[in-house]
């Protein structure tokens, strides 16, 4: 492979990520100052970022066409592993995208971070998360994509444990690693199975490569290899779970709220705009696969409509106002899924572009959400309580305004970007499934709801904490600034709207049902009419009931739990764990007992000829003894590694007692 | 009677799970060794027999290692039990148990 | 006989046997009145001379081998085969062995420095012929030469308190452990009447040998191996003796003595899993055991507070792991075991004199917690012992990551044609899976430690000798350089293999 070749269509891409890792090693390395090393990170971004471009002006226009560059890594027992480098519009638009508002995020971070000693460590793992983050957009083989996807799951514990200072920081460092890497355990087990049947790890690679034509032929024939599904479904499956561990979904989602411990700018880059989406991208990408069996197609939109509605839900009840955009990003994740699943069913190729459009837009209206959030944290002396803000409107214009931008785009007021997005994932559900659309509809409504509410809460009546409220510096408004425009215009700033949409999955895609969009705007409007209804004369403050909480105070208290989903895992997975622990010991025990028994039936043994010589020996030593060892092994608390010496021994006899019956039964 | 290979055979199976019941219920350190001893000779024994009565010499050249490298592991377990009777006056298996979880 | 050619094949060993007796005179005689640091200087300086010279040998014997201009092959009876594959893990164990009397030198446990060495040397040649043998006798010669030596170095630490103990642990499951391998080296003896194995591989392949003894004779081997390399239900000795034992012993313990296991067992299963009509049997007891050492392993390192001791554990789960390979059963599986046992190797002795560093200059055992703010005090030596632990993590791009996904790899690709997801090995390569997420969580403990910057870091600045830093940072490249291009020592070890 030749690193230096422009000339080839797409190896440059290969530059992409390797701009921000070079900026990441000699941040590690030569541990120049923090003003150095920002300016180093950003420098190298910056260059990513003109090539991104450079790839999204090329596909612009030619959405049909894949451009790839596969180069051999290694070989291994007679066959190889390729990797390589795709340029689709996929990998064009969202190139565009990560880059973009990385590097706004990098700028932001500069000002967020300048009182912070360790602003080279933290540039340098912000490059180290953009070198994964970009290199899995590239990536044309799903090896690839997996090891940058697991780079980009060590860079986010990096940067969620920033502050390790705080135990919760710390606490919330671990759970988001290990969660993902549940599902992670799902994506490599549907990849080593995608090999198998395909021998190759390319998805694209002039007609032989995992998602063209004549494989996903050869993976659908087979049926009901695992509940009924085809082998694309399946693999498409396990592909599944690697996505809702690192995007939040249901049953994995418990890690993103937390992951908000990290410093405001990594939430609004990473938990977000990029990481998060990560999973939905990887839907995106693998999307010939789901299509081949539209089992799977249901189950990704099912999924994403309880996401959805859950998370919606639980929003309703937060107070930290961090936390809110947390849950409203689990539940904007549901939203794309459902895009993707509820398209798919409706238009085929054609839910890439429902899903990855409102990924786009949700990006750029959430990253701005969180740092026009970091604006007002910053602003309110780092009070993250909403109940103890208020009044925030007339001392911070520039951020509020922003913020409010964010707020409308994400309540899919009309003519703002959320709504086009918003607007597309409910017309392809309607057209799919009834219960889906209603699902996705009540949480589009509680999204407007719970942001009408949180904005109520922070700029309306009179401020209520400690200290005064003052602007943020202009290099973190300034970012703000640009993300609202694009937030509020992303969707209608030039007539090429529908032309995006066309764009990203390559097939034509627009559609129009004036009975959807006569409800969609009532559920904007509805829900902003709600919360404005029930909050905004309301008497807010840390010491007042919540209106809501007035009516329900029943559910809403469950809400305010966060439906005791945290609670759920406790009693189940870690008792599960507990049990697990018991088990072996117990099973320790029994090869003691198992042991012990042999031992007492020889003694016994020996003892019936020495009975005659001396039966006090039998009494005392014998019997007894072998009695004492008996009750002594069976406590259950006596751990395998107990010290004794003949404790070892006795482990080594059930092992090899254990692989002698193995061989006896599996002989015959 | 006429002695097959499987008399033999059960001798050295004997000899073995006697040494390796011995290692299990014995305290005292110098006869654990003792047991480790007898297991090794029940393997000479079925050494010694598969050579007979497969007509080969080639067992039997296992075994002279076998004898030799036994006494070698003998002088060695023995060094590290004096060491140990040095350090901790006590050459009782049950009363080592400072290392565990 | 034909002695100059026995002289040629036996040359390195018997240059570093030579070392190691010039080693043991001089200290007897010219460094008996100085100072036991010194002595361990001087000595340590003649064992390096010993195994480079003698490494060269190995080189020397390697270039005769690839170009064919000599050939070594089947001497002696298969006593000593040397193809090119063993060449190369012979040297690789040779420069292991370096490493180790690197690290060895700064810290000698008591007097008897030359003693110390000399045994390190000797478990080097014992790794050294066990993996150019392939004949019964020196299996069983090298192996005790291997085992004998370690307990010895084990229980060398006698100021210690628990040094002697784990040593006396160590020597007699070590004892035991080889009385049921010899008892199964002798049925397969008997079912094959066959000493080389060669001719032991075609017994059984074609079906001339008994079916009884060979299944008694690898169940006997089956635990007899598993206490060598330290998998579960065998593995209680390890804790204890990579706890107790002088640090670079426990290292050497876990990377050479791994090496030359797995090479062993790579060479007397593979061919007989290939083909055998016991496969399955014996897949169903390697299964187990390679289940049990990853839950057991995994679960036991949860809870240490001592490096060590995790370290020992995470060295079960390993093996756990790496025993996977084997069950594919075929030469992907194979190469994967090999390549993994390299890798492993590298990283855990990097980390383990790592730890030997620290401990020697805090005085003490290193708790987790001592490791708190190292990256401000030593970022250099933090860098490094990450690299090593984010390996053993399995974290891409390091070597860990493709050790680990091409041993899974191996195993999915086993069966040829799966109907169905309950078949091939997808389950067993989820629970490795499953228990490395768990392993994350002691690996990320260790990791927090380092980057943590407490108030008053307990460790002091800690400067590092030459040899040290040079020899940890040759590790990391390596581990970072295997991770990144590993194909030229996967096709290498195939093109052997094959």
């Amino acid at each position: 492979m030749n690193l230096f070749n422009f000339t080839d269509s797409v190896g440059w891409l290969m530059w992409v990520p390797i701009c921000p890792l070079i900026a990441g090693v000699f941040l590690a390395l030569l541990k120049p100052s923090g003003r150095v090393s920002a300016f180093v990170a950003i420098a190298a971004l910056a260059v990513s970022l003109i090539l991104s471009l450079k790839a999204f002006a090329m596909t612009w226009g030619h959405e049909a066409q894949i451009e790839t560059h596969n180069f051999t890594w290694m070989h291994i027992g007679g066959v190889d592993l390729e990797f390589g480098m795709v340029l689709n519009a996929l990998t064009g638009s969202m190139l565009a995208m990560v880059s973009l508002i990385g590097l706004l995020i990098f700028i932001y971070s500069w000002s967020y971070m300048s009182h912070d000693d360790r602003m080279g460590r933290f540039f340098c793992y912000l490059s180290i998360f953009m070198v994964g983050m970009l290199g899995l957009v590239v990536a044309n083989s799903l090896l690839l994509f997996f090891m940058f996807w697991e780079i980009v799951g060590l860079a986010s514990y990096l940067l969620i444990g920033f502050w390790f200072q705080k135990p919760s920081a710390a606490a919330a460092a671990k759970k988001a690693f290990i969660t993902t890497r549940i599902g992670d355990l799902g994506f490599l087990i549907g990849l080593l199975w995608a090999f198998k049947a395909t021998g190759t790890f390319l998805l694209f690679d002039n007609g032989s490569g995992i998602l063209e034509t004549t494989q996903i032929a050869a993976l659908a024939a087979s049926e009901n290899v695992m509940f009924g599904m085809n082998t694309a479904g399946a693999i498409a499956l396990f592909l599944f779970i690697g996505a809702i561990g690192k995007s939040g979904q249901l049953p994995l989602h418990v890690w993103l709220p937390d992951a908000m411990e990290g410093p405001t700018p990594v939430s609004a880059l990473i938990h977000a705009a990029t990481m998060v989406a990560a999973g939905v991208f990887l839907v995106a990408r693998a999307f010939p696969l789901f299509i081949a069996d539209l089992a799977m197609l249901e189950v990704v939109a099912w999924f994403g409509a309880f996401t959805t509605l859950f998370a919606a839900l639980v929003a309703v009840g937060q107070y930290d106002i961090k936390r809110i955009l947390a849950y409203s990003t689990v539940s904007q994740l549901g939203l794309m899924m459902v895009g993707l699943g509820a398209g798919g069913l409706a238009l085929k190729e054609g839910g890439i572009s429902i899903g990855m459009f409102h990924l786009l837009t949700h990006a750029f209206f959430k990253a701005l959400l969180f740092l026009g959030a970091g604006s007002i944290i910053h602003g309110c002396n780092d009070e993250q309580d909403v109940r103890l803000m208020g009044g925030v409107f007339s001392k911070m214009k520039i951020s509020s305004i922003a913020y409010l931008a964010g707020t409308i785009a994400l309540c899919a007021f009309p003519f703002t970007s959320g709504y086009f997005s918003k607007d597309q994932i409910l017309l392809s559900a309607w057209t799919a499934s009834g219960p889906i659309f209603w699902i996705s509809a009540i949480a589009s409504l509680l999204t407007a709801f719970y942001m009408t509410r949180q904005c109520c809460y922070v700029f309306l009546g009179k401020y209520r904490g400690k200290g005064h409220v003052h602007e943020s510096s202009p290099i973190m408004t300034v970012p703000l600034v640009i993300l609202a425009v694009f937030a509020v215009a992303l969707g209608y700033v030039s007539e090429h709207f529908y032309h995006i949409l066309d764009y990203l999955s390559g097939v034509h895609v627009h559609q129009h049902e004036s009975i959807v969009v006569i409800i969609s705007w009532i559920i904007a409007l509805g829900g902003i009419g709600l919360g404005l209804l029930v909050y905004a004369r309301a008497k807010l403050g840390i010491d007042e009931t919540d209106p809501v909480k007035k009516v329900f105070p029943v559910p809403y208290r469950w809400l305010e739990n966060r439906l005791y989903a945290d609670e759920f895992y406790e009693a189940t997975a870690f008792k599960l764990w507990d049990v697990l622990a018991i088990l072996i010991t117990v099973l320790e025990a029994i090869m003691n007992q198992l042991v012990d028994f042999v031992t007492v039936v020889v003694r016994n043994i020996g003892s019936f000829f020495l009975n005659t010589i001396d039966k006090r020996v039998i009494d005392e030593v014998s019997f007894d003894g072998t009695c004492s060892r008996i009750y002594n092994s069976s406590q259950i608390n006596k751990l395998i590694q107990n010290g004794f010496l003949q404790g070892y021994l006795r482990l080594l006899t059930g092992g090899a007692v254990l692989i002698g019956i193995l061989l006896i039964v599996f002989t015959r | 009677m006429t002695i097959g290979l499987n008399e033999f055979l059960v001798v050295s199976g004997l000899l073995f799970t006697i040494g390796f019941v011995g290692l299990l219920i014995r305290r005292n350190t110098l006869v654990l060794f003792m047991c480790l001893e007898i297991m090794l000779n029940g393997v000479n024994v079925a050494l010694v027999a598969f050579s007979q009565f497969n007509g080969t010499m080639d067992g039997n050249l296992l075994v002279f290692f076998i004898i030799t490298v036994a006494a070698a592991e003998v002088a060695v377990g023995l060094a590290i039990l004096v060491a140990l009777f040095r350090k901790r006056q006590t050459v009782y298996v049950q009363e080592l148990n400072a290392l565990k979880n | 006989m034909n002695y100059p050619q026995l002289f040629l094949t036996t040359l390195p060993e018997l240059i570093v046997v030579l070392g190691m007796f010039v080693a043991l005179g001089f200290d007897y005689t010219k460094y008996k009145e100085l100072d036991p640091q010194t002595r361990s200087n001087k000595v340590a300086a003649l064992s390096t001379i010993a195994l480079m010279l003698g490494l060269a040998g190995v080189v020397w014997q390697f270039l005769q081998v690839t170009d064919g201009s000599k050939t070594f092959s089947n001497s002696f009876n298969g006593q000593v085969v040397l193809t090119p594959l063993t060449l190369w893990f012979k040297g690789l164990i040779f420069v292991l062995a370096l490493f180790v009397v690197q690290f060895a030198k700064t810290d000698v446990p008591n007097k008897h420095v030359s003693e110390y060495f000399g045994l390190i040397l000797l478990s080097t040649l014992g790794m050294g012929f066990l993996i150019t043998a392939q004949n019964l006798i020196m299996l069983f010669v090298s192996i005790e030469l291997i085992s004998l030596s370690l307990y010895g170095l084990t229980a060398f630490q006698t100021d210690k308190k628990f040094s002697v103990e784990a040593g006396i642990k160590y020597f007699t499951i070590g004892g035991v452990s080889s009385a049921f391998l010899l008892f199964g080296l002798s049925y397969l003896f008997g079912a094959t009447n066959e000493l080389s194995f060669e001719g032991i591989t075609a017994a059984i392949t074609s079906g001339a040998a008994p079916q009884n003894y060979v299944l008694i004779a690898s169940a006997f081997l089956v635990v007899g191996l598993g206490f060598k390399i330290a998998a579960a239900p065998f593995h209680l000795w390890a804790p204890d003796t990579y706890q107790c034992g002088p640090v670079p012993v426990a290292a050497w313990v876990a990377s050479g003595s791994k090496i030359a296991s797995f090479f062993l067992l790579v060479q007397l299963f593979g061919p007989v899993l290939e083909t055998s009509e016991q496969k399955e049997t014996l897949i169903a007891g390697i299964v187990l055991v390679s289940v049990l050492s990853m839950v057991l392993g995994n679960i036991g390192a949860l809870r240490q507070s001592c490096v060590k001791r995790l370290l020992a554990y995470s060295s079960i789960a390993h093996a756990g792991y790496i025993l996977i390979g084997l069950v594919a059963a075929n030469e992907d599986g194979s190469i994967s075991v090999l390549f993994y046992a390299v890798i492993y190797s590298l990283a855990t002795l990097g980390a383990f004199a790592t730890i030997g560093i620290i401990d020697s200059r805090l005085g003490r055992e290193a708790q987790i917690d001592d490791f708190n703010g190292t990256w401000k005090q030593n970022p250099g030596l933090s860098i490094l012992f990450m690299i090593f632990i984010l390996s053993l993590a399995g974290i891409p791009p390091l070597s860990g990551f493709f050790g680990k996904f091409y041993l899974f790899m191996a195993a999915i690709g086993s069966q040829p044609e799966i109907a169905s997801w309950s078949e091939g090995f997808y389950w067993l390569v989820a629970v490795a899976l499953l228990m490395s997420a768990v392993s994350l969580f002691y690996y990320v403990k260790v990791l927090k430690a380092f980057l943590v910057s407490a108030d008053t870091p307990k460790l002091p600045s800690i400067q590092i000798t030459k040899a040290e830093g040079a020899g940890l940072l040759l590790l990391a490249v390596l581990v970072v350089y295997l991770g990144i291009y590993p194909t030229g020592l996967v096709e290498f070890i195939a093109a052997s293999l094959g």
